[in-house]
């Protein structure tokens, strides 16, 4: 015993080089003896409100297209995707031959968007709108009083999918429409006016 | 130089074991296998994938299979657990899961997102892992039961995590309060071992339970007894010697 320990291996003493084999096969043997497996999760998470109007340029005084109260000259009207995700831009515009102050002062525009919930869970929308020189406010119909902003509870899977956004003619139901008033005050600047309308859910 | 290369050689050969064991466990677990994987999404390979809305939540189950002869115990974690400042959380419903010997458990993984969650895609990488067997003995019956004496029998049924562990007898005369113990015997393997109580009393019932001790945890065996013999009466013909 005392003989192999003494011996050498490239000048490193068999005892130290044995030792340390014996440590390896060791820390080995308990390392794959209690082994592990690893997974992979991916989640997507989806947006689960969809916005959408279906008034495809036409005019008209019912509740799923806008129109002005008490007026018949409609300005042009663009909704488009804003910077925040939910956020829309709400740009009116004089008609084109028809003077910017058609709209303004003292008149009133009401807009419907159509409110849709694709997730199996009930979600409640928040809306607020970030203008000053307009009057906006909000509301279920356009009966009641108008909200500056407003909380909008909707259940699991409201609503039907996919609005007509592509003007093809298909109407849209099932939605929950929120309904926009803008109205210019007394003070209103002619020409055009964009606002944002914000969108949060929880 | 040759010293350097060879000191080298040895420290490389100490990772070899860790590399190869960390990339077979990337897709097996050592005597347990995946028997069904099942629920909302998909798994491909070894992901699952699953699309979802805010204010949802969805899970997939795994059957998790043990052919082995005794019962395993598996650890779940998810890392990470915890997605946009909380809106998005992957659990389980239960982080440890006892697999019965030559048969099957499962384990449900499930992901919430509440009502403010932001879309995007998260990754989290799921770990099972393996627990070692736990410290554990047995209590056998007392044998060599006499006046004064008996031999207590155990049995260490696993080492646990342990290279070596120290068994002995916790006994006394009242149920449930063992008052002494054998002297600690060190074991490095499992099996049978046992211990002799001499000077006992005649006609008295004994308790007493196998007791193992490894790094500070400890495990007992059931609590049994055994009962002393009546000392014989001596022969008429002693007493009348005397």
């Amino acid at each position: 015993m005392k003989q192999f320990l003494k011996k050498r291996w490239h000048g490193i003493p068999v005892g130290i080089v044995s030792g340390v084999l014996a440590l390896v096969l060791v820390a080995g043997g308990a390392f794959a003896a209690y082994n592990f497996a690893k997974v992979q999760v991916e989640v997507t998470v989806e947006e689960a409100i969809v916005l959408g109007y279906n008034w495809c340029g036409g005019v008209g005084g019912d509740d799923l297209a806008p129109y002005m109260v008490g007026g018949t000259v409609l300005p042009k009207i663009t909704l488009g995707q804003g910077t925040g995700g939910y956020d829309l831009d709400v740009t009116i515009q004089a008609d084109e031959g028809v003077d910017a102050s058609e709209f303004c002062p003292g008149e009133t525009l009401i807009i419907p968007l159509n409110l849709r919930n694709k997730s199996d869970g009930a979600l409640t929308i928040n809306v607020t709108h970030g203008t000053t020189t307009l009057d906006v406010g909000f509301d279920l119909d356009t009966t009641g009083t108008w909200n500056d902003s407003m909380d909008i509870a909707m259940l699991g899977h409201q609503g039907t999918f996919g609005s007509d956004m592509d003007c093809n003619g298909d109407q849209d139901s099932g939605a929950t429409v929120l309904y926009i008033k803008v109205h210019a005050p007394g003070d209103c600047a002619p020409g055009t006016q964009t606002f944002r309308l914000d969108f949060s859910r929880s | 130089m040759k010293r350097i290369v060879v000191i080298i050689l040895i420290l490389g050969s100490l990772l070899v074991p860790s590399v190869v064991s960390a990339d077979s466990g990337t897709s097996t677990l050592a005597g347990i296998e995946i028997t069904g994987r099942t629920g909302d999404g998909n798994w491909t390979d070894n992901t699952w994938k699953v699309t979802m809305y805010p204010g949802e939540q969805k899970s997939t189950t795994v059957t998790f299979k043990n052919p082995s002869l005794r019962d395993i115990t598996l650890t779940l974690s998810a890392t990470p657990s915890i997605f946009d400042d909380g809106n998005i959380i992957i659990s389980f419903d239960n982080s440890t899961l006892i697999v019965p010997a030559k048969s099957e458990a499962c384990a449900v993984i499930s992901a919430s997102a509440t009502g403010s969650a932001t879309p995007e895609t998260y990754s989290a990488e799921l770990k099972v892992q393996m627990l070692p067997p736990p410290l554990s003995i047995t209590t056998s019956d007392a044998r060599w039961i006499t006046v004064k004496g008996a031999t207590l029998n155990g049995r260490l049924d696993d080492l646990g995590s342990f290279s070596s562990v120290s068994v002995s007898f916790e006994w006394g005369t009242s149920p449930g309060a063992l008052d002494r113990e054998t002297h600690p015997k060190s074991k490095r393997r499992t099996g049978a071992f046992r211990a002799r109580l001499p000077r006992l009393s005649p006609n008295t019932t004994y308790y007493f339970r196998a007791k193992a001790e490894g790094d500070g945890t400890i495990a007992y065996g059931d609590e049994l007894s055994f009962t002393t013999k009546k000392p014989k009466k001596p022969f008429w013909w002693f007493w009348w010697w005397r």
